[in-house]
């Protein structure tokens, strides 16, 4: 096993990071230093066109077989059962409502793509490199985990008694379909890779000059508006408690180890082993708040949108990234 | 000048709602409406922000002009689809100079 430490030290010192931590910093310290909203949503949409289409090109190099397919299933399947975990803890640790219990469960299932986009850096740094695929295992990851998250929140477990919403039309009706499977952030993922796919190498020539050359500088700016967005959400959590706060450190110790055994069980290489403990291990904080906020309102985002972007997401960015690398080093196969 | 009597219904909605109110809003038959979209508050889920990374907390306003009948089915039918979100609906009086129009 890598010795943690270095990696650490090297991924801490990294410009993503180093950015990370000045937004949150600012914030903290209440500076004026903002990032337009119109050019947030920009740069994320940019991060995963880039990210999405990189892999495609990948996938078309390699050529698709059954270990796609078998890596595909597998992610979905992590992703609906990653709620059911955090739920049992959080209702055995925790005081939370089954409600709040729910739609925090559902964002554990559920991944980050910045997450996913750092921890890649990473390994590029370390010299590792990964099968694109794994962009698509990101995206099939996203939407499973909400089901249960809805499941979870809607399931009558004390009988009659139980306050159910009033306007409830089965488990997902129309418009909530919509809302995860037509997710802006699925389609534009899904969309650029199997453009990246159906391109190949000579599309990724054509475009490199947008989506490789001022990927990281893009990756960097953005990270800035995280770490601003993360201080500021953490200076107005009242209901965050110690409990929450473990869990949110835990839980994604607990998802990854789950990614990673998922991964040497399948025989996967270092990158790929790190990528989906990666995966596993992190909490949405786009797709999945706004579902909640349409399937579970009365789960209070306070809860779920400040665990998973202001507790989680640094916790994977500075020390969760590295540690998995390490693990995932140590258990593949040479 | 010459103006008519109206009523203005304000609805302030997240943001993931605000699809399933303009639906409501069709279904209603409106001749007209506008959104706006909110910089930051606090409310009984506690305070939000335009700019945070994901929408679901953002809110926008809708407001809707229409005659005192109408304007109230409408406040009735919103009630009853957003009454278990985090929203507010109001109702007010104003005057118009175009009758047609509203």
């Amino acid at each position: 096993m890598p010795d943690l430490l270095p990696l650490a030290i090297d991924n801490l010192l990294s410009p993503i990071i180093l950015f990370f931590a000045l937004g949150f910093g600012a914030a903290l310290l209440r500076s004026d230093l903002s990032i337009p909203e119109a050019f947030a949503k920009a740069m994320a949409l940019y991060l995963m066109l880039a990210i999405g289409f990189k892999g495609g090109v990948e996938l078309n190099k390699q050529g698709l077989n059954w270990t796609v397919a078998v890596i595909l299933l597998a992610g979905a399947a992590l992703s609906f059962v990653i709620p059911m975990i955090a739920y049992t803890l959080l209702r055995t640790f925790t005081r939370l409502s089954q409600a709040d219990a729910a739609a925090v469960s559902a964002h554990y299932g559920s991944i980050s793509v910045v997450t996913f986009v750092a921890g890649s850096e990473f390994l590029t740094l370390m010299g590792i490199g990964f099968e694109g695929y794994m962009v698509a295992v990101m995206a099939i990851m996203e939407t499973p985990a909400i089901v249960t998250g809805i499941w979870l929140a809607r399931r009558n477990l004390t009988g009659a008694a139980e306050v159910k919403p009033r306007r409830q039309k089965g488990l997902l009706d129309r418009d909530l379909m919509r809302e995860i499977f037509l997710n802006g952030s699925v389609v534009i993922l899904i969309g650029s890779f199997v453009i990246g796919w159906i391109t190949g190498p000579k599309g990724l020539d054509a475009i490199a000059p947008f989506v490789v050359g001022p990927f990281k500088g893009v990756l960097c700016l953005f990270l800035l508006d995280m770490g601003l967005v993360a201080a500021t959400r953490l200076r107005g959590a009242s209901e965050l408690t110690w409990r929450l706060v473990l869990f949110g450190i835990t839980m994604p110790v607990v998802g990854a180890s789950l990614g990673l055994t998922t991964g040497w069980a399948l025989g996967l290489g270092t990158g790929e082993i790190a990528l989906l403990g990666l995966l596993c291990g992190s909490a949405s904080y786009i797709a999945v708040p706004a579902s909640m906020r349409l399937a579970v309102p009365e789960a209070s985002p306070g809860i779920y949108l400040t665990l998973s972007l202001a507790i989680t997401f640094p916790f994977n960015l500075t020390f969760g990234i590295p540690l998995y690398f390490s693990v995932a080093a140590a258990i593949s196969s040479p | 000048m010459e103006t008519h009597l109206r009523k203005k219904l304000d609805i302030i909605v997240e943001a993931p709602l605000e699809r399933r109110v303009v639906a409501l809003l069709e279904e209603q038959e409106v001749r007209g409406y506008t959104i706006m979209p909110c910089l930051s508050g606090k409310g009984a889920d506690g305070a939000w922000q335009q700019g945070e990374i994901s929408e679901a907390l953002s809110m926008r306003l809708i407001v809707v002009i229409a005659r005192e009948e109408a304007a109230h089915r409408i406040m009735a039918a919103a009630h009853e689809l957003l009454r278990d979100y985090s929203a507010i609906i109001t109702l007010s009086d104003v005057e118009v100079i175009r009758a047609d129009h509203f």
